[in-house]
């Protein structure tokens, strides 16, 4: 029943303030102004501005609300009342990439849900994608496979295999086997398993990878790239290896090896 | 309905749902059928029709410097032939890595020594290097060093320059062979003068990487000691500020370079700019001591730059 109150009395003071900001005066144009770091206590605390400052330094750009959002891990509130807020442009962006690292840190699936749901802020799931990326690859890459078909997963997706490979092979190289062959993933498997680290380090399973592409021509082209990697690295050793390749004819190694020549 | 047009079969129990590619008579054919069956079209509520704009890999999005914890580095890290130098595996969390030596800096002094030495056949990945937080200029000293240097054939995986010093990685005349320099992933920031040098034979390949203000994202020397036809390769590049050219190739060698009559070419793929900057300039190679100069003849720069 506490718990009930007091989440009542945070959605009191979340419309509130909504409210507040919608009777509001339309946003004035923002001033030219040198860029600055905003200094709130509630910023200092979560380190979105620098200590306060001595005396004869500009002031801090006053950012209606945000100090209290922040405070109340409001993230969606904060970004409304930073974006409403008269900054210049370079401050504005400044202090929104500080608050959406914050927020990817904290609950970075909340913070791409909330980017991909609300109207408006569409732009905002890439940054938060990316940093999300940055301390758990494997987890914003599999929220963006479940996100609905079309091109912003599939860059997403793209994106998240390209870190969690560098990140964890081992893990994205077996997530990636736990799916049968998908045009989806072909462009991440042939990127991974058709350069130099993985031809150079585990052959093998950079093989086995391309076998698994779907489209027939991309797998070809995956197929040349790893033989060139292949010859790069080692020539000698480059035929044996493709020898062993699964799923690949002779006459496509003959083929590949002719290329090489 | 476009070509192109996918269907995407969101199955139970499925994480990534089952795309089937449609083409255009299969689907007019496959729609009459369901207009005389509606009860099996509503059997396909779960179908969600999706455009997809082509296939191919893109270029990857704007990216940041991950949150990193400063490490202090006084001394070149020299990464064994045939190993990895991975940051995250070594340390735990991402680091950023900060030379404190004089010589380490990352100014835009020649005198400095790279923060890495990539041996034949190393790697490093998974790393921040330099110091982000001293603010936009391209002129700091944020303790970049000279960057990764690579003797042979190396890879540089998922590796973030905070703020490029001299250079932000150099492919070096190997001790034999030939050269390949794999940068694959990461980004770059802050770069006063050239990203990435190629003094060496061989290949320099630049894939799924983002840069903003910089100088130039790659640049073949242009008066080496020993000159050298070098190949690059960009594919899935993006590009924010650009101060001088995204990439400069000697398009011709002059006599002074001793390899008169040849080129370099770079094959350029999926490299997304769009400022004012040329996205590829040819410069006449020369020999030590020399000042290269544009190249004026626009078929030996139309023969280096390929655009695919």
């Amino acid at each position: 029943m506490k718990k009930n109150s007091r989440q009542l009395a945070v959605l009191l003071a979340a419309a509130a303030g909504l409210g507040a900001l919608a009777l509001g005066q339309p946003p004035v144009e923002p001033a030219p102004a040198a860029p600055q770091a905003a200094r709130g206590p509630v910023l200092q605390m979560i380190g979105l501005a620098q200590p306060t400052a001595d005396a004869g330094e500009a002031p801090a750009p006053d950012v209606p609300g945000l100090d209290r959002w922040m405070g109340q891990r409001e993230f969606p509130q904060a970004v409304l009342a930073l974006q409403r807020a008269p900054l210049a442009a370079e401050t504005r962006e400044q202090l929104l990439q500080q608050l959406l690292a914050r927020w990817a840190e904290v609950a970075p699936e909340q913070a791409a849900r909330w980017a991909l749901n609300t109207p408006g802020q569409a732009d905002l799931l890439a940054p938060l994608h990316d940093r999300w990326l940055q301390q758990d690859a494997r987890s914003a890459t599999v929220f963006a496979s479940m996100l609905p078909a079309g091109a912003e997963r599939q860059a997403m997706l793209e994106e998240g295999l390209l870190r969690w490979t560098a990140q964890d092979g081992v893990a994205a190289r077996d997530w990636l086997r736990s799916y049968a062959p998908q045009p989806e993933l072909d462009a991440a498997i042939a990127r991974h398993a058709g350069g130099d680290e993985l031809a150079r380090y585990a052959p093998h399973e950079a093989m086995d990878l391309v076998a698994r592409i779907a489209a027939p021509e991309r797998r070809w082209q995956a197929w040349q790239a790893l033989a060139r990697s292949l010859h790069d690295i080692d020539p000698e050793g480059a035929a044996s290896l493709l020898a062993q390749a699964p799923g690949l004819l002779p006459a496509e190694r003959a083929r590949l090896l002719d290329e090489l020549r | 309905m476009p070509p192109g047009l996918v269907v995407v079969a969101l199955t139970p129990g499925s994480r990534i749902p089952l795309l089937l590619n449609i083409k255009s008579k299969d689907w007019r054919q496959g729609m009459n059928g369901f207009s005389t069956t509606r009860r099996l079209w509503r059997g396909f509520l779960g179908l969600v029709l999706v455009a997809v704009a082509g296939t191919a890999a893109a270029a990857p999005g704007v990216r940041t410097v991950p949150a990193c914890t400063k490490v202090n580095i006084s001394a070149t890290i020299n990464v064994p032939a045939g190993t990895t130098w991975d940051g995250v595996a070594k340390y735990g969390k991402w680091v950023c890595l900060v030379g404190t030596a004089s010589n380490m800096k990352g100014t835009q002094s020649e005198s400095q020594v790279p923060m890495f030495k990539l041996n034949n056949g190393s790697t490093v990945k998974n790393v921040v290097i330099g110091d982000g937080s001293l603010g936009s200029d391209t002129n700091l000293a944020a303790g970049g060093a000279d960057g990764v240097h690579c003797d042979g054939q190396c890879n540089i995986t998922n590796v973030y320059w905070a703020d490029v010093g001299e250079d932000g990685a150099t492919l070096l005349k190997p001790s034999s062979g030939t050269a390949k320099l794999t940068i694959s992933g990461g980004a770059a920031f802050k770069a006063k003068d050239k990203l990435f040098q190629h003094n060496g034979n061989g290949t320099l390949v630049i894939q799924d990487f983002y840069a903003d203000n910089i100088g130039k994202l790659y640049r073949s020397c242009g008066n080496c000691s020993t000159q050298f036809a070098r190949k690059l390769t960009v594919s899935g590049v993006r590009l924010g500020k650009v101060n001088s050219a995204g990439i400069g190739v000697n398009s011709s060698y002059d006599s002074k370079s001793g390899i008169a009559g040849q080129a370099d070419v770079a094959t350029i793929t999926d490299l997304v700019y769009s400022g004012t900057k040329a996205k590829c300039e040819g410069y006449v190679g020369t020999g030590k001591g020399n000042e290269p100069v544009k190249d004026s003849n626009s078929a030996n720069v139309a023969r280096a730059c390929v655009f695919k």
